[in-house]
């Protein structure tokens, strides 16, 4: 049987006052997952953790069979990882960079890497210092993109990226997956592309994972719906309060959870059932809505 | 020993512009220890330069080295040659061809504890160079800000504290023995550090994580917003000195603290004639704390460009700091020396501290300017360049190099620093001119 893309059991990491988990994910092998989540969620903390760059508390980190921390090096032999942290200025050149990595990786492809840079408009001549915080990031991308490496994690790739690198990205993410070996997994702000783009989603929201589906499953499973209610909202489960105005109250329903059975107990009637995207699950799961209800 | 990952990580000489700078500064300071072979020994300030900016090259390469398939076994010991290993090696190795070059020509006037004492402070040096950037990161995270302050200051100045005090003359065995002991000090909080940073993920998260507000079926209220030019207030400029001051002002109280335990310490040391010496070069130091200062101001010229503050304030917000600053330091100077060896004060003394405060503030003045000019690489040019000469007038004569010659030097440049920086301001990068605040008009949510 093959081993899953990324498994995580228990994995628990307390930075500071920050805490991430316990946290169980299993990502298959050939899908694109979006990690969304508002900042401080711990998305970035997650990825850094699966790539093994810092160690959690306590908790299982598998990926593509290999277990971290034993087996680090083989990981990041078959990992590609692109973080708008890391800063190659020190390199000065973007083709000095370039080989500088491609002598880590025996899976770099000279081609594929040329092609990148033609797409991404950069020369091997550029001054890293002197490219803008896009360029930085498409550099990032390239040297990321030009292996064949069997799981990219992507830490806000899309951030600092004009339309047409945006475009291109997406394409290149397209054609990786094509591949059902290949797994894709990219945490970002941009909550449409990541709706078009991938095929599971999972959400963190202080440094608790509180949703991971299938896209599609995910968007079925919860309803928002527009109820008219006077008082006190009461604590039900599988009903969360996203908004109010006067008597008409959102709310969102978790069908899993059995929220629907609960508002019709309640004798709540939703008079208008709205339309929801990935924005505004993530709005709803994310928010704290006990302000809302004072 | 170097395993072919280790050897390709170690061996990237980047950026290599000023890994040859740094090189050559490293072959300076060979000369400069024949000098101390032939009975002439004096600070070196290029050995501590050339440690300390290979130790700086080194730690933004640190998060890329984290993602390559590297083991940590690699990793550590890549991080111990890029920071300790070879500063090290061509502190020593400088040191000893400069001294062994005297020895064989028949030179060598210093004695063999005098030169076991060089070896030792060039050891110190590295070591201590070489263990600060990654003892920063440590402290940084157990301590807050506290903690990077500590690891900034504390051991830079008091290796180079302790080194001027070696390299002037003044070596005997318990000053041997202190010496070594804080070398071995630094490689084992080097090691500490080490081995904890890679415990830490790459970004660290947030400390306090705030939840956004969930939207409301009820538009936002209309926010009250003033169109129109926002007009300076009469105290912008105090705001904005007051500012730069506060941000590096735990710096200095960190150097001055270091001074004052430094002047009491030596109390308790031989000589009052080396102590004269010492309260001189004390000073290096400082020159470092006022050009590290350069960076920091210059770091937030790109915002400052936005508010409504003309240039000429602008220019005395930065360069009023440094001034600013060599007031405690005069007062701290003053108070430990005359506390710990009042008979040091002297005309002479008084001369030397004045030049050497004037020098520290054209030395400011300068930096500033260049910074905004050529960037860090001239930045880094203009303080090798400084440390070189500076350890070369040492060595030539020490205080006695003070005359109005100098002096007048010392005074064009710091009106040049200033004139400079407010022609970058006003008429250099765009990035620096000042900006109009853009007219806006609100339109209300409706329309």
């Amino acid at each position: 049987m093959t081993s899953p893309a990324i498994e995580l059991r228990d994995l628990y990491c307390k930075l500071g006052k920050f805490e991430l988990g316990p946290i169980n994910l299993t990502v298959p092998r050939g899908c694109v997952l979006a990690l969304v989540g508002p900042n401080g969620a711990g998305k970035t903390t997650l990825l850094d953790l699966i790539m093994g760059l810092g160690r959690p508390k306590s908790g299982a980190i598998g990926v593509l069979g290999f277990a971290q921390p034993a087996d680090e090096v083989a990981i990041k032999a078959r990992v590609a990882y692109v973080n708008p942290d890391l800063n190659y200025a020190l390199w000065g050149a973007v083709g000095r960079a370039l080989d500088f990595v491609r002598g880590f990786y025996p899976d770099w492809n000279d081609g594929r890497c040329a092609r990148l840079l033609e797409a991404f408009e950069l020369k091997r001549t550029d001054k890293i210092a002197a490219l803008s915080f896009g360029g930085r990031i498409k550099l990032s991308l390239i040297m990321a993109l030009s292996r064949e490496a069997e799981v990219l994690l992507l830490d806000e790739p899309t951030v600092g990226l004009d339309v047409n690198a945006r475009r291109i990205l997406f394409h290149e993410i397209l054609e990786i997956v094509k591949n059902e070996n290949r797994t894709v997994v990219i945490s970002s702000h941009q909550l449409d592309d990541l709706e078009r783009l991938a095929d599971q989603c999972a959400i963190l929201a202080k440094g608790q994972l509180v949703a991971m589906a299938p896209m599609d499953g995910l968007l079925d499973r919860y309803r928002q719906v527009d109820v008219m209610m006077t008082g006190r909202m009461p604590e039900c489960i599988g009903v969360r309060l996203i908004a109010r105005q006067g008597e008409r109250v959102r709310l969102l329903v978790d069908r899993h959870a059995g929220g629907e059975g609960e508002l019709e107990a309640l004798g709540l009637r939703p008079v208008a059932d709205v339309s929801m995207t990935l924005e505004d699950l993530f709005v709803a799961l994310t928010s704290n809505p006990m302000e809302m209800a004072a | 020993m170097m395993n072919a990952n280790v050897r390709r990580l170690v061996f990237d000489r980047s950026p290599r512009g000023l890994s040859w700078v740094v090189l050559f500064c490293w072959m300076i300071s060979g000369i400069l220890a024949a000098e101390f072979a032939l009975g002439q020994g004096r600070a070196n300030a290029l050995m501590v330069y050339s440690a300390g900016a290979w130790a700086m090259l080194g730690v933004g390469k640190i998060p890329a080295w984290r993602t390559l398939p590297v083991s940590q076994k690699d990793l550590r010991q890549a991080q111990f040659w890029q920071f300790i290993g070879i500063p090290y090696l061509l502190t020593f190795s400088s040191a000893f061809i400069g001294v062994a070059v005297m020895a064989a020509a028949g030179f060598l006037r210093a004695s063999w504890i005098e030169i076991l004492g060089l070896m030792s402070v060039g050891t110190l040096v590295a070591l201590t160079m070489g263990a600060s950037p990654l003892l920063r990161t440590m402290l940084g995270n157990l301590l807050g800000p506290v903690g990077s302050l500590i690891a900034t200051s504390i051991p830079m100045i008091g290796a180079i504290g302790l080194a001027s005090f070696v390299l002037i003359g003044e070596v005997n065995r318990a000053v041997l023995l202190t010496v070594n002991w804080l070398g071995a000090l630094s490689l084992i909080l080097f090691h500490a550090a080490l081995i904890f940073n890679q415990s830490l993920p790459l970004a660290l998260p947030v400390s306090q994580i705030k939840t956004p507000q969930a939207s409301s079926l009820v538009p936002h209220p209309p926010v009250r917003f003033i169109a129109g030019r926002p007009t300076a207030r009469p105290s912008g400029f105090w705001t904005l000195f007051g500012w730069s001051f506060w941000r590096v002002a735990p710096y200095a109280a960190f150097t001055l603290g270091a001074y004052a335990i430094f002047g009491i310490a030596t109390r308790y040391a031989p000589a009052s004639s080396v102590l004269l010496a010492v309260y001189s070069l004390q000073l290096i130091p400082l020159f470092s704390l006022l050009a590290s200062l350069s960076p920091t101001l210059i770091d937030f010229q790109r915002v400052r460009a936005g508010l409504p503050i003309s240039v000429f304030k602008r220019t005395l917000a930065i360069h009023l700091v440094s001034p600013a600053l060599l007031v405690p330091t005069w007062v701290v100077m003053i108070g430990v020396t005359a506390l710990a060896h009042p008979a040091a004060i002297s005309p002479k003394w008084w001369i030397d501290c004045g030049l050497s405060s004037l020098m520290a503030s054209a030395l400011t003045a300068l930096a500033a300017p260049l910074q905004m000019r050529f960037g860090q690489k001239g930045f880094a040019l203009f303080l090798a360049t400084f440390s070189g000469l500076w350890s070369f007038m040492l060595a030539r004569g020490g205080a006695s190099t003070w005359n109005p010659t100098f002096a007048g030097l010392m005074t064009l440049a710091l009106l040049a620093g200033w004139i400079w920086t407010y022609l970058e301001l006003a008429y250099g990068r765009k990035a620096y001119q000042n900006r109009a605040p853009a007219l806006a008009r609100w339109r209300g949510a409706a329309s």
